[in-house]
């Protein structure tokens, strides 16, 4: 669900009209972009300075590289990609790290699965949605941000992420269910 | 169990309607299913509108980052 207007040049289109010269394509989808590819790299790395100079470098590569985009995928996700690269690279992230595999049995009862104390309505602000988010390990909340904030498709996280499209549902669900589990034990200690 | 794992697929709107169905005669029956379902897609839809809601601020920088790097290109070219 690329959040642009229907009418408008795809992305792929603009990269294309910028490697044939035309500048003011590649401004187009920088400004498209900008915003949505700070706040993914600030939720991977949280408010640090280096936020903005890996959005730069990220646009930087874009420029450089935009002849290199195949046309296979979303070219979002590709941009998107960039940037995820850049923060392991920078962060030395270790994206082999383990999954959480936590059976999803347990992490169902620790959400509130089959307790219908815990289960019962709850009303949350955004601050606590917020900081429960910047409580997740770093795979669960990137790939809730990727999906949920930003509107990315199954397949489009996929090629962000570097994992096949039923590992980012796995990794998804067990996100989801990772992010309320925080929120009831802030509720219920 | 079962309806915990299909949870992504019933707030995603993936399943068949067939399955869709199915799971929605098994919440009319089961009032803790129902619960966490509705608890489940209601933090969804929190992350979808009013956390988007909440961080989407123009930041008003792009077109300038955007004239940056490009005179970065030109001036190095």
């Amino acid at each position: 669900m690329p959040r642009t207007d229907d009418n408008a040049e795809s992305d792929a289109e603009l990269l294309h009209r910028f490697v044939e010269g035309d500048d003011a394509a590649f401004t187009e989808l920088v400004v498209r972009h900008h915003d949505a590819l700070r706040r993914f790299v600030r939720h991977s790395i949280g408010s640090r300075p280096e936020v903005d100079d890996i959005v730069q470098e990220t646009f930087f590569a874009v420029m450089s590289s935009a002849a290199s985009f195949a046309g296979e995928g979303s070219a979002r996700a590709w941009i998107f990609g960039i940037a995820r690269h850049r923060v392991s690279r920078q962060f030395r992230r270790r994206d082999s790290e383990p999954e959480n595999f936590e059976p999803l049995e347990e992490l169902g009862l620790h959400a509130g699965w089959g307790n219908p104390e815990l289960a019962a309505s709850r009303t949350r602000s955004i601050e606590r949605v917020k900081e429960a988010l910047s409580r997740l390990s770093e795979q669960a909340r990137e790939v809730i941000v990727l999906r949920d904030l930003e509107g990315f498709t199954n397949p489009e996280a996929a090629q962000i992420l570097g994992l096949e499209v039923n590992a980012v549902k796995s990794r998804l669900h067990r996100a989801r269910l990772a992010l309320m589990a925080e929120l009831s034990e802030e509720e219920h200690g | 169990m079962q309806v915990l794992e299909e949870l992504d697929g019933y707030v995603d709107g993936e399943l068949s309607d067939t399955r869709r169905e199915q799971i929605e005669a098994h919440l009319r029956g089961c009032d803790w299913c129902t619960k966490f379902g509705g608890e489940y897609a209601s933090l969804v839809a929190t992350l979808r509108n009013d956390l988007l809601q909440a961080e989407r601020q123009a930041s008003g920088q792009a077109d300038e980052l955007a004239r940056r790097i490009l005179s970065s290109r030109d001036e190095n070219s």
